[in-house]
């Protein structure tokens, strides 16, 4: 048997992507079992490894035989083609949507384990500063709108999380560890303006009695390294006047 | 310019990597999966960069399906390519072994057909490999479950023909020996006996899993006592101590756990070859 014969006849056995019908040539059949076993079993590392807590979550409320189908569903339309583990699942999240007994919760934890694999391994912003007197945003920064408190279900991880529309950041921090809260509207609006103008805007407190409040915030998203600021004593978030913050 | 490799190492793994930099505890050298190393940024990058200040690092790959029928991966070459940067290894390993097949990984060490042409496909393949990435490449004997259909010759010849044909030295992991030994009914003893001792550069030592009737390479708890024995034939038949690299990928335990196995194979090579 030539290689191109072995690679087309017998790979497709060993690898466990088919039965070895009548063949005969592999030594024990135990063994050829057990090799076809292992290499599925490699292949379900994949999803394992970027979407733990929701392929616990699909495997308690949907049952081994469907998670395997949906894995087995998932690789036949995105067969691995990267040596890496997240390239090879960063389409799953997705591919939840397909799935009608997968609940939408369970979509929206896999896109969130996907958002915390690829903020982890994101690329390091260069230590510089921001403009002088300009804020920005953590480079890593990713905000994943959900219609489920994930966050605040995830320690307990048990029954369902509860039903109410929020929104996660997710990030790195300067000491590389991966970071998330759940922020509501004037972050939301905070966050927006260092995207925006790089700076917080004056006027999103307008009306209202909240100045010590959003100072503390804006502290908070400086301290968290949600905002980034530059070092400057007269630049960004302090430059603008007490009055206001 | 490149670093040595001597004495007994570990196989870097993220549970215990940050402790490895604190430690006072004396490894000689490191191992990586490059794979797991190959990202843009964050708290991976930064650990290799802490890691490689103070040990020789040798990436062992998985991915690279040297004995497979597709071109190399340029991505993966190119991820490679910035991990020697990294780490300026004196050597990278891989295994004698295929994993990727019309573009689809398998994520798993599959087995080639024990013929002459598959040991000079290996040799071509490792030939491009070694002028792409500019670095000696050594080849990994692997756990084999299934016999490949088709073989001609003994696995020991196969790799003994690998070697020959490819110019590659190798990696000898004891643990797939005796593992294989186990699955498929023969002389571990034997099988070092006939492997051209004098070419390897480097081996493996790891734990194992029983499964039934079968036993699987899963390095997973401490090296088993027959593997230990093993190893110490292999040194006795070799000319001289070879770099040694302790395996911990299931179950990992504190590092110190992992430290003492460390030390139980430098106390086999004093007992074989004397005090360094």
């Amino acid at each position: 048997m030539n290689l191109s014969t072995f690679f087309a006849e017998v790979h497709p056995i060993l690898s466990g992507e088919r039965a070895a019908g009548k063949r005969r040539d592999f030594g024990s059949e135990d063994l050829l079992r057990l090799s076809a076993q292992l290499s599925r079993s490699k292949r379900s590392q994949i999803l394992a490894a970027v979407y733990p807590k929701t392929r616990s979550a699909l495997l308690a409320r949907l049952g081994e035989a469907e998670w395997r189908r949906l894995e087995s569903s998932y690789f036949r339309r995105h067969p691995p083609r990267s040596f890496s583990f997240l390239e090879c699942a960063r389409g799953f999240a997705g591919d939840l949507r397909r799935s009608d007994r997968c609940p939408p919760w369970a979509r929206e934890l896999a896109e969130l384990e996907l958002a915390l694999s690829e903020v982890y391994v994101a690329a390091t912003a260069r230590p510089s500063a921001p403009p002088a007197g300009e804020l920005r945003l953590n480079p890593t920064l990713r905000f994943l709108t959900a219609s489920h408190a994930l966050l605040e279900w995830l320690p307990s991880g048990g029954g369902e999380p509860p039903s109410r529309q929020c929104v996660i950041l997710i990030w790195r921090d300067s000491k590389l560890e991966t970071r998330l809260c759940e922020v509501e509207g004037l972050a939301l609006a905070m966050l927006a303006g260092v995207q925006e103008n790089g700076s917080v805007d004056p006027s999103i407190g307008d009306g209202l009695d909240i100045w010590p409040d959003l100072q503390r915030l804006a502290e908070a998203l400086i301290d968290s390294d949600v905002i980034q600021r530059n070092p400057s004593p007269t630049s960004g978030f302090t430059s603008r006047p007490t009055s206001r913050f | 310019m490149p670093r040595d490799v001597t004495g007994v190492g570990v196989g870097v793994r993220m549970e215990f990597a940050q402790e490895l930099l604190d430690t006072e505890r004396q490894v000689d050298w490191l191992e990586i999966t490059p794979e797991n190393w190959m990202v843009a940024g964050g708290k991976n990058a930064w650990l290799l960069a802490e890691l490689s200040r103070r040990w020789t690092i040798v990436p062992h790959s998985v991915s690279f399906s040297i004995g497979g029928p597709d071109p190399l991966d340029e991505e993966l070459l190119a991820q490679a390519f910035a991990v020697i940067e990294a780490v300026d290894p004196p050597f990278w390993s891989d295994h004698l072994s295929y994993s990727r097949v019309g573009g689809v990984y398998t994520h798993d060490l599959l087995p080639l057909p024990f013929t002459d042409e598959a040991a000079s496909h290996v040799a071509e393949r490792a030939a491009s490999f070694r002028s792409r990435l500019e670095v000696p490449l050594l080849l990994e004997n692997p756990t084999l479950y299934a016999i490949p259909p088709g073989s001609e010759m003994s696995e020991c010849e196969f790799i003994g023909a690998s070697l020959r044909a490819s110019g590659c030295e190798m990696l000898l992991d004891v643990n797939n020996v005796y593992v294989n030994s186990l699955n498929h009914r023969y002389d571990a003893r034997r099988f070092i006996d006939q492997l051209p001792l004098e070419k390897v550069r480097q081996i493996h030592l790891a734990g194992h899993t029983r499964k039934g009737q079968f036993v699987i390479d899963t390095h997973r708890g401490p090296v088993p006592e027959p593997v230990w024995d093993l190893y110490r034939y292999v040194l006795r038949r070799a000319s001289s101590p070879i770099p040694t690299l302790i395996e911990w990928d299931v179950d990992i335990p504190p590092l110190g756990v992992l430290i003492d196995e460390v030390e139980r194979a430098r106390a086999c090579c004093r007992e074989v070859f004397g005090p360094p």
